[in-house]
């Protein structure tokens, strides 16, 4: 199966750089595959699960809101968290989510809602995938 | 006298040493932490050039692409976000920042979103209009915590609560020199196209608009986590050379007061030398 070169980042690494057979990552609009030769496309990521094939072998990674990119070289996508399901700590998602969660009941300010919203949503996400794969 | 004289000299030595070991430990302090700090800026770069690049692609390709976001408004209220640090003892870190913004503000209606202690006392102390004020989350702010201070920005903005949104950061230029800077954050100025006659070529999934929209608001978060992280290492930086001329300064006392308890001692030697002598004589 050929490829194409797909870097994934993050503000705090380069998480992956290198070629892929097939991706797959959930946008705003739905799970979306690419292959190589895919049409030039932009779209917005949301939390969920991305999967890529690797030399015949899928992989699998949570991934947080961003965005992807497929251009004529390269497909970028830009995301706040990206981790391999198997690199997933679960302890610490499952804290986290307990934490969010007892935020999100103590009813404190907006903007504690929000963060804990968002934290929520991405322990669980991660937690689901580590369980997964 | 000679004797009072040289405990008092002793006494300031041992004084100035003790002051100069804080400094110089501080000074080590802030060099590790402005190596850190340096590391995450630069890490973070990747990421934020690649989200700014798909931005300017998006309006560049699109040219009849309009959004909330780019849209200009006479300016009746403006947003400075200004990003000063947690402790003094840096230099002319904080004030040049502080400075820089509340010379900005003057006669215009401004309110203030102020990251690090020394922001929030410093406009809460002049009575300024701080809509929120963070302190402390400068040295280990993740993009978490600024998508959050990005979602306030962009909701004042869309709301029509504030009419520009400015951004008041110290840049780092180099270890021993730092800048204060301003950034105009909101409405974003619309990218030049590159070359005339460009028809886009890429498919948007749902549309330009909608994707340009939903990446506003992580463009900004991202300016402002590079802006706090730029800061940080910054005040570092300034810390760093202040604590170093204040351990040099302290250097050079400690041998000031040095020569002058050597002097002092050498008298009281002579004077007791010549009482001895003197004494000797009265004897003969």
């Amino acid at each position: 199966m050929s490829t194409f070169k797909v870097k994934v980042i993050t503000p705090d690494r380069v998480f992956y750089d290198g070629e892929v057979q097939h991706i797959v990552v959930r946008t705003t609009e739905g799970d979306t595959g690419i292959l190589k030769n895919h049409e030039n496309y932009v779209a917005s990521l949301q939390v969920g699960e991305m999967k890529m094939k690797i030399d015949d072998e899928w992989k699998h990674a949570a991934l947080a809101d961003g965005v992807i990119k497929v251009g004529k070289d390269v497909t970028t996508i830009l995301s706040h968290s990206c981790e391999w399901a198997d690199e997933i700590d679960v302890d610490r998602a499952k804290k986290a989510q307990e934490k969010a969660r007892a935020s999100l009941e103590s009813k404190k300010s907006d903007l504690e809602f929000d963060i804990a919203t968002l934290k929520l949503k991405r322990a669980i996400n991660r937690i689901n995938i580590a369980n997964r794969w | 006298m000679a004797v009072g004289s040289m405990k008092d000299i002793k006494r300031r030595i041992k004084s100035v040493e003790s002051t100069m070991q804080i400094t110089k430990a501080m000074e080590l302090v802030a060099s590790s932490k402005l190596r850190k700090a340096k590391q995450r800026a630069e890490d973070s770069r990747p990421f934020f050039n690649a989200l700014y690049e798909i931005m300017s692609e998006i309006s560049a390709e699109n040219s009849d692409f309009s959004s909330p976001y780019t849209k200009k408004r006479d300016v009746k209220q403006s947003l400075y976000i200004v990003i000063a640090g947690d402790r003094g003892l840096a230099g002319g870190y904080n004030s040049n920042v502080l400075r820089l913004a509340e010379n900005d503000a003057k006669g215009k209606n401004v309110k203030i979103l102020a990251i690090g202690k020394k922001a929030v006392e410093f406009f809460s102390k002049r009575g300024a209009n701080i809509l929120e004020g963070y302190a402390g989350i400068a040295e280990t702010i993740t993009t978490e915590e600024t998508s959050v201070l990005s979602d306030i920005v962009t909701k004042q903005f869309l709301d029509g609560e504030v009419d520009e949104v400015k951004l008041y950061f110290t840049e780092f230029v180099s270890t021993l020199s730092q800048e204060p800077r301003t950034l105009p954050v909101l409405p974003i100025a619309r990218f030049e196209k590159k070359d005339g006659n460009h028809r886009s070529l890429t498919s948007y999934d749902p549309s330009p608009e909608q994707v340009y929209d939903r990446l506003v608001p992580q463009y900004i978060s991202g300016l402002i986590f590079g802006a706090v992280v730029e800061s940080y290492a910054s005040e570092q930086g300034a810390r760093r050379v202040a604590m170093e001329s204040a351990t040099d300064n302290a250097d050079e006392m400690i041998e000031e007061l040095s020569l002058l308890y050597n002097r002092a001692r050498q008298a009281s030697i002579t004077q007791e030398i010549s009482e001895i002598v003197s004494g000797a004589k009265a004897q003969d």
